[in-house]
């Protein structure tokens, strides 16, 4: 029996509410009548629309061309016609053209069955091209495109090659369900990328309820051949971000305000090693990703393979809606995702989770005055002093807080998690950052 | 929104109060709350204090209860009666001082004696230096403290509990004053067996079982006198004798992470550690013969490290703050509870203490992650080939 290890510095224990999803197995939504296909899915500038009103789409047709260094391209999920070209904002507050496309037509792909591509034939640059042309991304929710990632340049050896199956979030289960049910898949994903950037080493990390796919994802690495590790963490938050994990895999902690590159490692999300896998062995592009519907306020919870596109409505309705009345609709995981009122909102490559919670389960306390208990400061994971960060904001010293590390927040919300008296120390951190960006670009656009 | 409504998802719950799409909430990331707010920190420790004072009352009486009552309404009501700072008497914060500060007294402590403490604990300590949060001393303390110098004699008249026959200790004193000038070569109990300090029926018999069938296979054996205190059978301060009570409560304060168990912890060392060494001397013993268990259960050290030191807004805010914090207050505690000139006067050193706080916050400063600890820079890892 190995030890299980959890990193010290920080973090919360949250409540494990994922078990009413994660036993079981994934299931396939419906194909969605109508699917709204945002242009900006990612980090970094939108896709550019290649396809007018009134086009005829075929299933994975490029509807978004990449533009600019940081882009990525997106494709039709369904077969129809467009109809609509509009905008919408995201529930990350940012807003995004989008294609509306009505249902119609055959689908190419769907039930089919494809041979698998033997990708150990390809070279490298033609590895890249697949996954650039299937319009991969971080499916963990961060949406850096995959070929900007793997092909930044980097000035050493890429050491650790880590895949991330930690718990990512409470609640949340769609990664655990690929691990449990396409484990040889992941290990795959795994080889394809160790083939194109050659780490030292690589690494699946288990953290939390994944650990019990560790069997598993064992038997797929010995069946592969394959040289890579299985790790396993305790179900700390946030053992799964990359900084925390990268630290506890390798011993090399990077700042939150550097990328875990730095400390010469690379994370990689389980549903993006699913995706690049697709890509590269089926030359499929990214028209569905597992998401997980769950919360108290759900009446069949699960994960669901969905069509991008599909409403969030869809799926709760997917999940025989509601059996009490909803006190907040997150989008995204309950520590950093977003609430929503509207259930027309689509699914997006982003989409890890929808969660319905009931006004038990949020358990929101009501503001005091600071009662400088230090809780925030000991559940940090970056050693960061949240109170001190706060009150410098709320004084507008610039300056100040950022020496004392506001770009190195991570976002992580377990100092407003457990913060006795209510405060909104994270909510308030991630709008100083966002103010700051905004005023010194303003500043370097008037030099 | 351009995209078109859709029908909102089907409802199958209690129709009693149907799900409206407009009473949703928008909320900043997190979503969820680990749901211990101000309120209930404050509410689960009054709690936890509660069964320790019941014994109290049970043991000293009628005068004990008045002294709580006392020190209890006086706390809410200066609160309730000046202007409205930061807090208010719902969340349990004056609640808990006038409570913590008046289980800490002797009890037969005048009762006017015990709400002038009260009044300066809530009105000066708190309030005056901005209600709650910020005050710079833990108010309880302060107010216990100042009873002490405001009259010192009644705040150290202790009596003994009903269980022991009641009435006064020889001379006035506690147990701790009574092994002043004693010379049993270090051993506390026997200097009071000497007084003729009585000892229940119950801790004989406990004794003899614990050494019958627990012990003396092992090859110890526990003198008699300890369970007394264990149990709440020794003078103290009214909430202050039952060690069993204080422990049970602690250990569900820190399971449900009220209180942080580094506090409690460091401070038992660092006081465990002082009374291992010299604990023996004053009673004509020798260096390294402290009686440590007599000293935890006797003067108060308990009640003190788990439900003062571990007072949320004066004590540190790391984990490496609280430590230092810690083993300085139980180092100081055990030094008055060795040579200090009156009885279960502990909370003075944690007054003490609380003043080096800034400094040790200063010091134990978190180091930042991806930083040097030593250099405090951030950590570079260079290119290796």
């Amino acid at each position: 029996m190995k030890l299980i290890r959890t990193f010290l510095k920080g973090g919360v224990f949250a409540p494990d509410n994922t078990r009413s999803a994660r036993d079981v197995a994934t299931w396939n939504a419906m194909i969605p009548a109508r699917s709204v296909v945002p242009l900006l899915q990612h980090e970094g500038s939108p896709a550019r629309c290649v396809v007018e009103r009134g086009d005829r789409v075929d299933e994975g047709a490029l509807i978004g061309s990449a533009q600019g260094y940081q882009s990525a391209r997106v494709h039709a999920p369904i077969p129809g016609v467009v109809s609509e070209l509009t905008r919408l904002t995201l529930p990350d507050g940012r807003e995004s053209e989008a294609v509306v496309i009505e249902l119609d037509g055959e689908f190419q792909q769907l039930g089919r069955v494809v041979e698998p591509r033997d990708w150990r034939g390809l070279n490298n640059e033609r590895i890249q091209e697949q996954i650039f042309d299937a319009g991969v991304v971080g499916l963990g929710g961060a949406g850096v495109p995959s070929h900007v990632k793997y092909s930044a340049p980097r000035s050493t050896a890429l050491q650790c090659l880590i895949l991330n199956g930690c718990e990512p979030e409470p609640y949340l289960s769609n990664d655990y369900r690929l691990l449990r049910e396409r484990p040889e898949h992941v290990v795959e994903a795994l080889e394809i990328l160790v083939r194109l950037l050659a780490p030292k080493r690589t690494v699946i990390a288990l953290g939390g309820h994944t650990r019990s796919a560790a069997s598993g994802v064992r038997r797929a690495v010995s069946a592969a051949r394959a040289r890579i590790q299985v790790h396993r963490f305790a179900g700390k938050y946030p053992q799964g971000d990359d900084h925390v994990l990268v630290r506890s895999v390798t011993k090399r902690a990077v700042r939150g305000a550097s990328p875990v590159s730095e400390a010469g490692s690379m994370v990689v999300n389980v549903a993006t090693a699913i995706a690049v896998y697709e890509a590269v062995v089926f030359g499929k592009p990214v028209v569905e990703r597992v998401v997980t519907v769950v919360g108290g306020a759900i009446t069949r919870p699960g994960n669901l393979k969905v069509r991008i596109g599909a409403s969030i409505g869809d799926l709760i309705e997917e999940c025989e809606g509601f059996r009490e009345p909803p006190h907040k609709l997150v989008v995204g995981g309950p520590m950093r995702g977003s609430t929503v009122t509207d259930l027309s909102q689509p699914v997006t490559k982003l989409t890890t989770g929808v969660l319905a919670l009931t006004e038990a389960e949020v358990q929101a306390v009501p503001e005091t005055a600071c009662i400088r208990c230090g809780r925030c400061v000991r559940a940090c994971p970056m050693g960061l002093e949240p109170v001190r960060l706060h009150q410098l904001i709320a004084q507008r010293r610039d300056r100040a807080v950022t020496e004392a590390g506001l770009f190195d927040c991570t976002e992580c919300g377990c100092c407003s998690f457990i913060c006795p008296a209510g405060i909104t120390l994270a909510e308030d951190l991630k709008r100083a950052k966002s103010r700051l960006r905004a005023e010194e670009s303003d500043g370097r656009g008037r030099s | 929104m351009a995209v078109g409504d859709r029908n909102a998802p089907s409802y199958s719950g209690d129709t009693s109060h149907t799900w409206d799409i407009s009473r949703l909430i928008l909320s900043g990331s997190p979503q969820i709350h680990d749901a211990l707010s101000t309120a209930k920190v404050h509410w689960y420790l009054i709690l936890a204090a509660l069964p320790a004072a019941v014994w109290g009352f049970a043991q000293f009486g009628v005068p004990a209860f008045v002294v709580v009552a006392t020190g209890v309404a006086a706390a809410v009501l200066t609160e309730a009666l000046l202007p409205s700072r930061r807090g208010s008497p719902a969340d349990g914060n004056s609640v808990a001082i006038g409570l913590f500060m008046s289980l800490m007294f002797p009890p037969g402590a005048p009762w006017y004696l015990v709400a002038a403490s009260a009044v300066f604990a809530v009105g000066v300590v708190k309030w005056a230096f901005g209600g709650l949060g910020h005050a710079v001393l833990n108010p309880a303390i302060a107010g216990r403290v100042l009873a002490q110098v405001l009259h010192p004699e009644a705040m150290s008249r202790y009596a003994l509990p009903a269980g022991l026959g009641g009435g006064e200790l020889e001379g006035g004193s506690s147990v701790i004053m009574a092994l002043r000038g004693g010379s049993t070569g270090g051993d506390p109990l026997q200097r009071l067996a000497e007084l003729g300090y009585p000892r229940s029926g119950l801790d004989e018999a406990v004794t003899e079982w614990l050494n019958t069938y627990l012990l003396t296979p092992v090859g110890v054996q526990l003198p008699g006198g300890y369970i007394d205190p264990f149990i709440g059978l020794a003078p103290g301060g009214i909430g202050e004798v039952s060690a069993v009570l204080l422990l049970i409560a602690s250990a569900a304060l820190i399971g449900r992470r009220v209180i942080a168990w580094q506090v409690p912890l460091s401070v038992f060392v660092g006081f465990a550690a002082t009374i291992a060494i010299w604990g023996a001397v004053p009673l004509g013993g020798a260096v390294l013969g402290g009686d440590v268990l007599f000293h935890t259960m006797h003067g108060g050290l308990l009640f003190l490290m788990f439900f003062c030191a571990t007072d949320n807004t004066s004590a540190p805010a790391t984990g490496a703050g609280m430590f230092v914090y810690g083993l300085l207050g139980g180092c100081l505690a055990a030094i008055l509870q060795l040579f200090g000139l009156y009885p279960e006067q502990l909370a003075a050193a944690l007054l003490i203490v609380t003043f080096f706080v800034p400094l040790i916050d200063y010091v134990t400063k978190p180091t930042r992650f991806g930083f040097s600890r030593r250099t405090g820079q951030p950590l570079l890892y260079k290119a290796r080939s």
